[in-house]
């Protein structure tokens, strides 16, 4: 295991080298303002970091109806992945402390099947501030010839993706992780990682990534719930590897905002930084092919005219190859999520009731032209449920819809009106993104994978065979052998 | 003297028997960055000093509750700034400029407010010394000569700060002894407190040690702006402290961080985080009910005793102490507090800017009922683009259009007053303008233009 001393005192040596303002700022989880991440005292505190994604629980309705049912292969990845930190966390203590997995698995399961859309496995893929290293678990889970490089500048993460690292090597049997720290303490000179066979798997702190990106290498280039957890340095950081190391037909994948709505005084504590990577991107000549919201908002880029960007228009995906800025792609996938929601209420047959204005814009171009095409519709004034009008309450009680589309500035109030009338258990489900329209799902309309509906701490809380054991988790490579 | 490694590890050691939930323990809860336990930037112990108690914006206040001073503080004042400028020299070689008047200023507040209760054989347990300003005036004025103090810290830069300013103290023979608790825990050297104190000395020690003060010994105890600034579970250690070591006749004297209760769950890591308990509450169950209780400066300060004999409230503060609980008190304040501001801006028929959020709900609630009585001149928000009219009958501007304003004071109506009062400070150059700010507790203050 890498040695918090280790990790710090090579810290600080970095930071020594930079200006006291950037020092300050660089080489950490900047919006982790207690420092929790950098705070640990005992092993078994660490556990709680495999299933991170609980900071997302408001989501996990949304997230899971969006995945709807996994194939027997996603079950099995899930199994697999439990098994996995299950050992873990019986290795950081013997307490017999577990954490709930499943927001993590669901967000992993989601992000690896847009990427798997774009880029298939083995990959060489770079993750810019890896967490617990989920994505590499995930990616040695599915193939075991990726390379997988994990940049990270914070202690807890740090110190686990070397445990995770650590203990792929043990179930395979191979020795394919390297840690740059190790190297670093030991002055001995590194393996390169444009130099990497398949099946290796690099660390490497922040402060040292940069010269070490190999040029044009990278297929993926993850980026999941990181622009703005990043300090500004940092985040530039980002920018520079992923110009240098993407590859020619290479994808950045990135989950989460492009633009910060209001960066000063985040939480009254610290600013952001208001970086957009969209044009950062496109003076480097990598633009956007793909934008969506998928309970968060998800873009792929890559390099213009490449591989995968003339895939997605073969594909007929929009053209988002001119936006200029973050703002521009949310409008855009905003639009299209209210558009393909109300797709799909039509194509499943579902009953609305549409509260709206007459002549509002928003309800006039994309709501109510979509109205016909469900199976059953009824039109309310947003005026008169504001005021109480107590005809238009009973109306929206009496017509048992499947969902209540609401498209108003005063969304939230109007919102909360419909909850309290027709009862929040009844409608669990709310989805918003952008636009001003809010879809408010009834409990029978509200779908997921039955492995959601209990905490997942071992294995065997997935229905199924019985849970692998540490040499049956991932899969054989053909080679094993190390990058040296 | 002490330095914060070992000021760290005898913290982890008394941590270490708690078990999982000792990092709860002994921490400066409101510090969420947890900022002034460590540093390496020798600038940053210094800048304990006028930080630790009341905000830079309350100087004027406070300096003009205060009025002229008496001679003998006049006296006082000139030790109190020699005595921190001979000190800065002893943390930092850096060229750096403490505002030592503002902690003056706060401490000769405390000392006014304090009266005759401080005598030459008063013991005081001063309990989060901050940057040491009561043991610093205390051991400097030459009316309480003889007194013995005991200050109690549970962070680090504090500790190490109080450690280096009790050891200046003894060596200038300002005190006649002070006890160092940590250097003879870890020189193995049993320490007894209560004898250090009969014979006169100011003794130091971490929160973690309180159990080792003498019963029943202090006449005083200093609560500066801390009551709702530690974890849960050190304010049960520090309730039941108090109650422990309080003499029969003693008071408990509780300055500003008490009004709390009144942001709920809010979650601003500006405000840092609360224990959740009730403070009122809590001293009541201890059988400490509070004599005196005022506004003052705009600040909660109350004077806990076990009876109520010392009836000594002001006449118009003495609807405060049949609150019995922290809500409706904070409440009852912050109300009067407003009609006191609202006053104020009549009086100086100053013109009014509304800083609030999108939608003013906040302004709606609390400002909007005394609406006749100020000279509002316009709306803003952080998110407003253009000029335009507002349901609520006047015009939102832009933040970048609010220097041509020139309001006399800004409003502000919402829990983002930190934030919002930089905003104002860097918006159309108007730096270093409106530098006093009455505030008592969110969500409501108001800047005035100097």
């Amino acid at each position: 295991m890498i040695d918090k001393a280790i990790f710090q005192t090579s810290r600080d040596v970095a930071r020594m080298r930079l200006p006291e303002a950037e020092a300050r700022n660089s080489f950490g989880y900047y919006i982790d303002i207690p420092n929790n991440w950098e705070s640990y005292r005992s092993p078994e505190e660490l556990i709680g970091w495999f299933g991170i994604h609980v900071t997302h629980i408001a989501q996990f309705p949304e997230l899971t109806q969006n995945l709807g049912a996994l194939t027997p292969e996603e079950i099995s990845w899930a199994r697999r992945y439990t098994a996995f930190f299950d050992i873990a966390s019986q290795m950081l203590a013997t307490t017999g402390v577990r954490c709930d997995l499943r927001y993590d698995i669901a967000e992993t399961l989601t992000d690896w099947r847009r990427i798997l859309k774009f880029k298939q496995l083995p990959a060489r893929i770079l993750d810019f501030g890896a967490g617990c290293a989920r994505q590499g678990v995930s990616a040695f889970l599915r193939d075991p010839g990726n390379v997988y490089v994990a940049v990270d500048g914070t202690l807890a993460a740090y110190t686990l993706q070397n445990f995770v690292f650590a203990l792929i090597d043990t179930a395979t049997g191979g020795r394919g992780s390297f840690d740059l720290l190790d190297f670093e303490a030991a002055q001995a000179q590194p393996p390169r990682i444009g130099e990497a066979r398949p099946g290796s798997r690099f660390h490497v702190p922040v402060w040292l990534i940069e010269d070490q990106v190999p040029s044009r290498f990278f297929d993926v280039v993850l980026a999941s719930h990181v622009l703005f957890e990043l300090s500004g340095y940092d985040f530039m950081r980002l920018i520079h590897c992923i110009d240098r190391g993407l590859a020619d037909d290479g994808i950045v994948y990135v989950r989460g905002e492009l633009n910060a709505v209001d960066p000063r005084d985040f939480f009254d504590a610290i600013d952001l930084h208001s970086y957009e990577i969209v044009p950062l991107l496109r003076q480097r000549g990598i633009v956007p092919i793909h934008c969506e919201h998928d309970t968060y908002l998800t873009t792929v880029f890559a390099r213009e005219g490449s591989a995968p960007h003339r895939a997605a228009r073969a594909r007929g995906e929009r053209d988002l190859t001119a936006a200029q800025s973050g703002r521009d792609l949310v409008l855009d996938a905003g639009r299209s999520f209210v558009l393909a929601k109300l797709q799909q209420f039509a194509a499943d047959g579902w009953r609305a009731v549409a509260i709206g204005d007459e002549g509002e814009t928003f309800f006039e171009e994309l709501v109510r032209p979509a109205l016909p095409k469900l199976a059953a519709a009824q039109v309310l004034s947003a005026a008169a449920m504001t005021a109480g009008d107590a005809d238009q309450r009973r109306k929206i009680r009496e017509f048992d819809a499947d969902v209540v589309i609401i498209c108003s500035h005063d969304g939230v109030r109007i919102q909360a009106l419909v909850q309290d009338m027709l009862g929040r258990e009844q409608f669990p489900l709310q989805l918003h993104y952008s636009y001003p329209i809010f879809f408010l799902i009834r409990d029978r309309r509200v779908r997921r994978e039955a492995i959601f509906d209990q905490p997942i701490r071992t294995a065997a809380d997935i229905p199924g065979a019985r849970p692998p054991r540490l040499h049956e988790i991932f899969p054989e490579a053909a080679d094993p052998a190390s990058a040296r | 003297m002490i330095q914060t490694a070992t000021f760290r590890r005898a913290k982890d050691i008394a941590r270490y028997a708690l078990g999982p939930e000792g990092k709860n323990n002994f921490v400066y809860w409101t510090d969420v960055r947890r900022e002034w336990e460590d540093s390496d930037d020798s600038r940053k112990i210094v800048g304990l000093i006028g930080s630790q108690s009341a905000a830079a914006g309350k100087r004027l206040d406070l300096r003009n509750w205060l009025g002229p001073l008496h001679p003998d503080e006049v006296e006082l004042r000139g030790r109190f700034h020699e005595f921190y400028s001979r000190l800065v020299p002893l943390l930092t070689a850096l060229p750096v400029a403490p505002d030592i008047e503002l902690d003056w200023l706060e401490t000769a507040v405390d000392l006014r407010l304090l009266g005759g209760r401080l005598t030459r054989s008063s013991r005081v347990l001063d309990i989060g010394p901050g940057a040491a300003r009561h043991m610093v005036a205390l051991a400097l004025s030459p009316q309480l000569q003889g007194l013995s103090y005991a200050g109690v810290e549970a962070v680090g830069l504090p500790y190490v700060f109080q450690n280096a300013v009790g050891s200046e103290l003894a060596r200038d023979q300002r005190v006649a002894f002070f006890v160092e608790y940590l250097e003879h825990q870890f020189a193995r050297r049993p320490i007894a407190l209560g004898d250090e104190l009969d014979r006169g000395a100011f003794v130091h020690l971490p929160f973690w040690e309180v159990d080792r003060l003498p019963e029943k010994a202090f006449d005083v105890v200093l609560c500066s702006y801390v009551l709702d600034e530690v974890s849960p579970q050190d304010f049960v250690v520090l309730t039941r402290t108090i109650d422990r070591v309080l003499a029969p006749n003693g008071i408990v004297y509780a300055r500003g961080s008490q009004e709390r209760a009144l942001l709920g769950a809010r979650y601003l890591f500006g405000d840092g985080s609360f224990h959740g308990s009730d403070i009122t509450k809590a001293f009541a169950e201890r059988g400490l009910v509070a004599s005196e209780c005022d506004l003052v400066t705009d600040t909660l300060t109350r004077i806990f005793s076990r009876s109520r004999e010392e009836k000594l409230a002001a006449e118009g503060a003495q609807k405060y102490l049949a609150l019995a609980s922290d809500a409706p008190l904070v409440d009852a304040m912050q109300q009067d507090f407003l009609d006191n501001v609202i006053a104020e801006l009549g009086r100086r028929s100053a013109t009014v800017l509304i800083w609030g959020d999108p939608g003013y709900a906040l302004y709606s609630q609390f400002i909007a009922p005394h609406r006749e009585r100020l000279n509002i001149v316009g709306f803003t928000q952080r998110f407003a683009v253009h000029r335009v009219p507002t349901p609520l009958g006047y015009t939102e501007y832009p933040v970048s259009e609010i220097s041509a304003l020139a309001p006399d004071a800004v409003i502000f109506a919402s829990p983002r007053l930190g934030s919002y009062l930089r905003e104002l400070r860097e918006s159309g150059g108007a730096s270093g303008q409106y530098g006093r700010v009455r505030h008592f507790c969110n969500p409501l203050a108001v800047a005035f233009r100097e």
